[in-house]
């Protein structure tokens, strides 16, 4: 669909970019008219479907970004390597007097 | 070869598009950074480029008598102003050198503060006008039923005849009605003065008819 979009907004480009030049080598009404009007409706429609493009793609690729955590490690990392799971790790505290008493 | 550097930008924007393009289209490459950024310039600045000094050469373009003889309907009005042996106030205003190929619009286009967009937005109403209602009109019937919607303004002459000069106010005619002149009460182009600016399309036009 990506390719088919930009395939179709170049395609609208060259024709719209055709009809502005037409009324350049032809300044009657028609031209000018068809120019400043279908034209520049044709361009603006084609720009939009290249930031939709631009935008969905970069969208996904957010999307598909792999996640991290504080410390900037993905969570396939986690998995693969506890230690480097701070937030998970079991830290040992020394036992105080009173809990060694009891 | 165009010479006006309004249409060789445009052109040259244009071209610049279109080489991008058709680069994208031929080589189909993947859509990385560099492939958008190649379209950003495809697809995006250079044709709002283009567009908009095409748009400036065609507002230019709309001032010259071409473009208003492109309707058959003023095909009778640009003949006559490109007659040289025509003696029309219009015709005689066509052979000045410094705006005489623009002599529809220099004649009657309205010079207020805002003068530019009401006149394009009168033109817009002509080409409704014409679409609507003139298109299929033989140029007998136009020339009966299309007129002037207001009284031409003095103002738009005294642009340029300022009414202030010695050799203008030598002349008696003109002496005699300064006054009524300047305020609009007598036209300059009225018949028997200067007038009218197109003598063969002066027949009564028909009740209810479009100017």
């Amino acid at each position: 669909m990506t390719r088919g979009l930009l395939t179709a907004a170049c395609v609208m480009t060259l024709v719209g970019l055709a009809l502005m030049l037409w009324s350049l080598f032809v300044p009657t009404v028609w031209p000018i008219m068809v120019a400043m009007s279908v034209a520049q409706g044709i361009g603006t429609l084609a720009f939009g479907m290249y930031g939709y493009v631009v935008f969905r793609d970069m969208r996904r690729r957010m999307v598909n970004k792999p996640k991290k955590d504080l410390f900037g490690i993905t969570k396939e990392l986690q998995e693969l390597d506890p230690i480097a799971r701070p937030s998970q790790q079991k830290i040992e505290v020394p036992a105080s007097k009173e809990e060694k008493a009891s | 070869m165009p010479t006006d550097p309004l249409t060789v930008t445009a052109l040259g924007c244009a071209a610049l598009s279109a080489v991008l393009v058709l680069w994208y289209l031929i080589r189909r490459p993947a859509l990385n950074r560099a492939t958008k950024i190649v379209l950003l310039f495809g697809i995006g600045l250079f044709p709002i480029a283009t567009a908009m000094t095409a748009n400036y050469a065609d507002f230019e373009a709309t001032k010259n008598r071409t473009f208003c003889g492109s309707c058959h309907v003023m095909k009778p009005y640009q003949d006559d102003s490109e007659n040289p042996m025509s003696m029309s106030l219009a015709s005689r205003h066509a052979r000045n050198e410094q705006f005489g190929h623009e002599n529809c619009y220099a004649c009657h286009a309205d010079y207020g503060m805002f003068g530019t967009v009401k006149t394009k937005l009168g033109g817009m109403r002509h080409v409704y006008l014409y679409i609507t209602e003139y298109r299929t009109q033989s140029l007998e019937e136009a020339r009966e039923t299309i007129h002037i919607l207001h009284p031409f303004q003095n103002a738009t002459c005294m642009r340029c005849h300022s009414t202030e000069n010695p050799l203008w106010k030598d002349v008696k005619d003109h002496a005699s009605v300064i006054d009524r002149v300047r305020n609009g009460e007598v036209s300059c182009a009225s018949e028997g003065c200067h007038g009218p600016a197109h003598p063969f399309s002066k027949v009564p036009a028909k009740k209810g008819t479009n100017p």
